[in-house]
């Protein structure tokens, strides 16, 4: 029943669609004249030649590029105007009057004379935008970075943008938080787009590390990206429908230009290293009884972590004749862990071809691959050599003996043998397709289709030898998962102008998203004791899982644009869309969007006497509105029964969660206003964005009281604000021989939870990570130190501190749920705390900002780069440090041997939460890149590029700990600075070369 | 025009390809709801699925929490949930994980026997396969609800979806058991069960075991001519039990009391004590015990033995109802107004050296004052603990037959139990307004 009236109502759309693509061919037209050919020689400002200029007669499809000297030649209808555009640079148009037309491009700052393709109809420049976004071109992406994934590289470069990079293991997963979490239950990450195609970044896991999970951009070589664009909100993203409320980023990948055939290639090699050791015991000394005697400590983390190397080649060929363009590359990647037997490669290819077919018809096909593999080691919450390495008293020496036994050190695993024996790999293989065609049918008029596909198949394979400390049979696991994503999008735009000072855009699209997944692994618990024979008996497999999901997305969108005379934008737009993971009374979601820009410094009063001053200024604002289903997995609108035997009949049973089919996405309502502004002849570009976002609907799995016979379900029953501001600053203080530049990024935001169901909920770990009514979302909460009205510790006999007690007091929240707040209680005549252990909230790891600043100096040839990134203001909950206190290799016991502090004073503090939350707080010396441009100019090499760099090298900060960086939540929602044995991001050398032949 | 033509299929081929897609996709991976109660496959297959999860994750809390309260079993852990059990009175807090367990496990079993019930009746299928459908969840609906009523002092007679069951009292949730038994009885009698049906569940003979329930719960509701005469219905070489298979389906009282070093274990000599200790020679004692010298490290410092019995291993099966029961409930029904006839039934318990699952104490004739009801009553009360050891039983048959003890609001490691009732589990309080007041004890 279902399935027909959906099918009736996209047929009803289909067939309004066909009419009004009929109604754009009738106007088709086809116009020839005379062509002339056209040189001249494209600078900068100060005399430099620009290559790479993209050279095009307006109204045409012809083409050219400058060459390496910054000339160019084309053929071009007289009297036809040839527009000149780089990245960086303020486009300019010029008509033909001659065969000869130097040309001079001066700086664009703020780059609004960039086109934008993601959000908006058809091409927008920035200019036009109602909402700020962001976008970085592959001059940004710094190619010294030893970027493993797109994520990284995008560090430092996107203002409102939380980047941050949850473990140092090679492969480690990076999450993407655009303007705050917008979501309770799902991923916070944004809808990733890479060259049309809707790509799979799922975090999940093949096996159970315990916290580091990979996340498939990891697939990606960034060396592949030309640009990306990033838009930060439901305002900007309305047109994306259900999926955009944490944002889209779209990635472009390198094309063709037209012009001679580019080579290049690039190699590098890389030198990691652990940045800072966890603290650890270090008193050569142990108590017996109460007195300490002398004893040799190790460290453990001289066995678990090695200094290791990496190398990264990448080959790409790229050219465009007459009617073809291509692009092809070819990528290897290595990298070892810091942590010993660790390590992630990736091989990659990657080939577009752009075919022009007629005046009418382009046709683009562009295929990617990769095969990504990684050895890993079990870290985080899960049994590894760094877990084992909290609980461990360091007094014993774990290596193995001479028949190459591990000594057994208790319940734990022994690190050593972990290091040594534990096999965890991943290995997925990836192949990314697209086909795009794009029509002209006539003046104006431009259609759009892409097909796109992402297929990917991945094979997790775990395995402990029999024999091993703590797994005395050993185990094996073998997982495999195949995703299969394609989308299926047609876009239409059509360009006139109403008068000659409005001109309007008109975008109407469809597009119909599916994916699948099947997950199927086996596990045995019983392992031979032969080493090295690895593969699994399914006679004996002793559990397994076989889990399969497919899910459908739909959507159209109308989008309205109108200009007025190239000072005035207004755009309208809405999106219809649905999803088959929701219920089918809700299916039907509208998404409205209004957006509008007014670039005052075009206006008339606008006098070159403040021009001189501020060359450029705009006001945009934006109001939209956009869903977010990552929170629902498929199927959640059913009450499913699962399976069991009994008397060896198969039954059904009703999971604990109840289906719910009333689900629908969550709703983000977002409000922005801003600015653009270059100042002093563009030596100074300023991005100021505030927004406000209300994000309703949230979908949380709540308790129900039992009589309804289940235990919880799903329910679109929360909600929060995001508010927040964002600043971008570009400065070019000097430019000439020697340039120097800075760019800057602030963000603030300041989440909020305005409702949960009951006032407070527990996320994750244990209840410490939760959503409380008129807190930010995921603080701490715990137990905390007993303290005196005037603040002081109240310290129990022994002088040591101790727990809060006393009694909680209800009070109501904003959203009226009630909430019990901690009251101390002393007893009277000792004055000592009594009553009940106390939790409240303890921290919040959400920062209060984030900023980077990069310099980059240059003289002619010689480039420097300093990126400091910053965090200020968040919490971390630590649990490295928590462990510190009560076991013996931490470094608490080894100051209470060494008398610096009194015997036992530490292991209360295991107990009290409060004691082991640290400030998250850092200044990072991020990069410092080096580099070389030697210009050969020879026919058969260019030039070659030499970058010699370091990352991750200095962290100011009072984090106690590896790196108050990493999160062991790893990629999930919400979850943020929680550390517990998680692997520190490592410090890197790179020396890198790119020959441009 | 030719080119326009071109233009126009060629752009129709790619709009048409939108009309195929896909929007509805059932889940490959479990049925839903509506997928197994409209069938009659689905029916059987809920009807097992029922069975499977009571008679593991129910039955667990069912013996072991009001167990922990009644000192059938002692506590060998430091975790909360045992110790605050063994603890009682008024420390019992309302979020105990047991007596969530207990409560949240019953109430999902009765859900399945209620949309069972909802939905037979409109699928097509053979007389007495129906009959047994709706009979079997008849009775199961009657057992689950019955357990809680041993344990809360109120109980919702039907689920509700929207989360505000309404809670009825202990006669009338008692007056409901009864009534579903009888039409389960009178199902039977229209149309007899199919074979099919009866391979559907296995184990289990159905006319004996709703007979055995109507006269525990008749016995519950003071009705003592109406629980004789179910208990005489009862044929007692008859055995229904509940099976393991000792892998995906494993005994859950092993499971907690046996396997791997518990947390659990029953406690010395039945958890009893004085004149209630069972009389040397009782069969009864090497059948559910065998002797450890394990002793609770605080709660009371009890000794605690081995299970063995029902419990010896994962597969072995539990009874559903004991014979031995039938000849209490008789005899706790005759002393009311027939102290002789009761002592004859105490008699056939104490003498039973026949019983079909080996339960046979052995021992001679009562020797005590037959003539005095309340020494019949806690001979009964001594037999039942044994004879019924580790059944879920025992909090009903203190309270019942020692009624005029109060437990203590303090905390109490020894009286023979330490709460009337449980509170009700903080999730229904939070969520559900009709949820009445907790007892006071």
């Amino acid at each position: 029943m279902l399935n027909q009236t959906n099918i009736n109502q996209m047929n009803n759309f289909m067939k309004q669609f066909n009419l009004l693509l009929i109604a754009f061919l009738l106007g088709s037209i086809t116009v020839f004249s005379q062509q002339i050919e056209v040189s001249g020689t494209i600078t900068d400002e100060s005399g430099g030649a620009i290559p790479g200029v993209s050279v095009e007669a307006v109204g045409t499809d012809l083409g050219t590029q400058s060459n390496f000297d910054g000339n160019y030649t084309i053929k071009v209808e007289s009297g036809k105007k040839l527009k000149f555009s780089y990245v960086g640079m303020k486009t300019l148009t010029k008509v033909i009057s001659d065969t000869k037309l130097d040309i001079t491009l001066v700086e664009d700052i703020l780059g609004l004379d960039e086109v934008i393709i993601t959000g908006t109809s058809g091409l927008a420049t920035r200019k036009q935008l109602g909402s700020s976004i962001s976008s970085v071109s592959a001059k940004d992406l710094s190619e010294s970075k030893a970027n493993v994934s797109i994520g990284e590289a995008l560090q430092g470069q996107v203002a409102g943008a939380k980047i941050n990079r949850n473990s140092g293991d090679p492969s480690g997963g990076i999450s993407i938080q655009l303007r705050g979490n917008s979501t309770l239950a799902g991923s916070s990450d944004p809808l990733y787009i890479i060259d049309g195609v809707f790509i799979n970044n799922s975090s999940a896991s093949l096996l159970n590390l315990g916290g580091n999970t990979q996340n498939r951009l990891v697939d990606i070589d960034p060396d592949d990206i030309e640009r990306i664009e990033i838009l930060k909100g439901a305002a900007a993203a309305a047109i994306y429908g259900s999926r955009a409320s944490n944002g889209v980023v779209q990635i472009f990948t390198k094309r063709g230009k037209t012009g001679e055939p580019k080579i290049s290639f690039s190699t590098s090699f890389n030198a990691n290293s652990i940045r800072e050791y966890l603290p650890y015991n270090d008193t050569q000394l142990t108590w017996d009884g109460n007195t300490a005697v002398p004893a040799e400590r190790y460290n453990y983390q001289d066995y678990i972590f090695q200094k290791s190397t990496g190398y990264q080649n990448n080959l790409s060929i790229s050219g465009s004749s007459d009617k073809t363009g291509y692009s092809i590359s070819l990528s290897q990647y290595d990298n070892e862990g810091i942590v010993k037997n660790t390590d992630f490669s990736r091989l990659s290819g990657r080939i577009r071809i752009d075919q022009k077919v007629n005046e009418w018809m382009d046709v683009s096909i562009g295929s990617f691959f990769s095969n990504s593999f990684s050895n890993d080691m079990p870290n985080g919450s899960n049994y590894g050599p760094i877990t084992s390495l909290l609980f461990a008293d360091n007094i014993n020496d774990v290596s193995p003996d001479e028949f190459g036994n591990y000594p057994n050190i208790g319940w734990m695993p022994n690190p050593y043998e972990s290091i040594d024996r534990i096999k965890a790999s991943q290995e997925y293989f990836r192949s990314i397709s697209d086909i795009q065609v794009k029509l002209r049918p006539f003046n104006g008029a431009t259609i759009n289709y892409t097909f796109g596909l992402d297929n990917s198949s991945g094979e997790g394979l775990l395995f402990i030898p029999n024999g091993f400390s703590t797994f005395s049979n050993g185990r094996a696991e073998k997982v495999t998962a195949k995703s299969l994503l394609y989308n299926s999008d047609l876009n239409m735009s059509y360009f006139t102008k109403i008068t000659d000072d409005i001109k309007s855009t008109t975008g109407i699209g469809y597009s119909y998203q599916y994916d699948e997944t099947d997950r199927f692994g086996v596990i045995n618990s019983e392992v031979g004791p032969i080493d090295g024979v690895v593969t699994l008996n399914p006679s004996i497999v002793t559990g397994g899982s076989d889990y399969r999901t497919q899910r459908a997305i739909w959507g159209g969108f109308l989008q309205q644009s109108f200009d007025y005379k190239d000072q005035l934008f207004l755009t309208l737009a809405g999106r219809m869309d649905g999803a088959s993971t929701f219920g089918a009374d809700n299916r039907q979601q509208f998404y409205p969007k209004v957006s509008a820009s007014y670039s005052i410094s075009d206006a008339n009063f606008w006098s070159d006497n403040i021009k001189n001053i501020i060359g450029t200024f705009k006001l945009r604002t934006a109001w939209g509105q956009a869903g977010n289903l990552s929170a629902l997995q498929p199927y959640k609108i059913y009450t499913n029964y699962s399976a069991g035997v009994y008397g060896g009949n198969i039954g059904y049973y009703p999971q604990t969660t109840q289906g719910s089919a009333d689900l629908k996405p969550e709703r983000q309502t977002e409000f922005e206003i801003g600015f653009d502004m270059a100042l002093l002849n563009d030596k100074i570009g300023i991005e100021f964005s505030y927004y406000n976002q209300d994000i309703e609907d949230l979908l949380i799995n709540h308790d129900l009281s039992p009589s309804t016979g289940f235990v919880s379900r799903f329910d679109n029953i929360g909600s929060m604000t995001n508010k927040g501001y964002e600043i971008l600053v570009k400065a070019k203080p000097v430019s000439g021989d020697f340039g120097w530049e800075i760019s800057s990024t602030f963000s603030a935001n300041k989440n909020n939870v305005t409702h949960v169901e009951g006032g407070k909920m527990s996320m994750a770990f244990w209840g410490y990570v939760v959503a409380i009514t008129d807190q930010p979302l995921g603080v701490f909460y715990g137990t905390y130190i007993a303290r005196d009205d005037a603040g002081n510790e109240v310290l129990d006999a022994n002088g040591f501190v101790q727990g809060a007690k006393g009694h909680y007091e209800e009070i109501t929240l904003s959203d009226g749920e009630t909430y019990l707040q901690a009251v101390q209680d002393f007893d009277p005549i000792s004055g000592q705390p009594t009553g009940n252990t106390l939790k409240k909230v303890l921290g919040d790891p959400n920062p209060d900002f984030v900023a980077s600043l990069t310099n980059t100096f240059k003289y002619k040839d010689l480039s420097l780069r300093i990126q400091f990134d910053m965090s200020q203001g968040g919490d971390v909950l630590s649990w490295d440090k928590r462990m510190n206190y009560l076991f013996a290799g931490g470094e608490a016991t080894g100051l209470e041997l060494s008398g610096e502090i009194p015997k036992g004073s530490s292991s209360p503090k295991f107990g009290i939460a409060e004691a082991f939350i640290e400030d998250g707080s850092y200044v990072k010396l991020r990069e410092v890149a080096l580099s070389y441009n030697l210009k050969l100019n020879k026919s058969y090499l260019k030039s070659i590029k030499i970058t010699a760099s370091g990352n991750n090298l200095i962290s100011w900060d009072d984090h106690w700990g590896f790196d108050p960086e990493v999160n062991t939540g790893g990629q999930t929602n919400g979850v943020t600075g929680v550390q517990m044995a998680s692997v520190p991001i490592p410090r890197v050398f790179k020396l890198g070369m790119k020959f441009n032949f | 025009m030719k080119l326009l033509k071109y233009k126009i299929i060629f752009i129709l081929a790619i709009a048409s390809m939108f009309v195929a897609c896909e929007t509805d996709f059932n889940n490959v991976n479990q049925p839903a709801e509506d997928q197994v109660l409209s069938t009659k496959d689905g029916l059987l297959l809920a009807s097992i699925g029922m069975t499977q999860h009571f008679s593991t994750s129910s039955l667990a809390p069912i013996v072991e929490i009001p167990g922990l309260s009644t000192r059938e079993f002692g506590n060998l852990s430091t975790y909360l949930t045992p110790s605050e059990l063994v603890a009682g009175g008024t420390s019992l807090p309302e979020d105990n994980a047991g007596t969530t367990r207990l409560w949240s496990r019953l109430l999902r079993d009765k859900g399945v026997a209620e949309s069972i019930l909802a939905n037979a009746d409109g699928v097509d299928m053979e007389a007495g396969t129906k009959s047994g459908l709706k009979a079997y969840a008849k009775f199961f609906k009657a057992m689950t609800l019955g357990y809680l009523i041993q344990n809360f002092e109120q109980a919702p007679i039907n689920n509700q979806a929207d989360g505000q069951a309404t809670f009825s009292n202990k006669a009338t949730v008692l007056a409901e058991c009864i009534s579903l038994l009888q039409s389960a009885n009178a199902d039977l009698a229209a149309n007899a069960m199919s074979a099919e049906f009866e391979a559907t569940i296995p184990g289990m003979d159905f006319p004996n075991m709703i007979n055995a329930f109507l006269a525990r719960y008749n016995l519950s509701a003071d009705n003592y001519t109406a629980a004789i005469s179910a208990a005489n219905a009862v044929d007692l070489s008859s055995m229904s039990v509940w099976l393991y298979d000792g892998s995906s389906n494993r005994n859950p009282v092993w499971v907690f009391a046996v396997d791997s070093d518990p947390d659990t274990k029953p406690q010395d000599n039945f958890g009893l004590l004085g004149d209630y200790i069972p009389e040397a020679g009782d069969g009864r004692i090497d059948f559910y015990l065998s002797a450890s010298s394990d002793v609770e490290t605080d709660y009371g410092f009890h000794g605690v033995e081995n299970a063995v019995g029902f419990f010896s291993n994962a597969s072995s099966s539990i009874p559903v109802y004991l014979p031995g029961e039938m000849l209490l409930i008789k005899a706790e029904a005759y002393a009311m107004t027939d102290l002789a006839s009761a002592e004859a039934q105490i008699n056939l318990v104490r003498e039973k050296t026949d019983d079909v699952f080996g339960v046979n104490a052995g021992l001679d004739a009562w020797t005590g004052d037959a003539t005095d009801q309340t020494a019949v009553l806690d001979e009964i009360y001594k037999n039942r603990c044994i004879e019924l050891f580790m059944s879920g039983m025992r909090l009903e048959d203190s309270r019942r037959i020692h009624d005029s003890f109060t437990p203590s609001n303090a905390i109490d490691y020894v009286s023979e139990r330490n709460r009337n009732y449980y509170p009700y589990p903080y999730q229904e309080k939070a969520n559900n307004t009709n949820c009445p007041a907790d007892p006071s004890i």
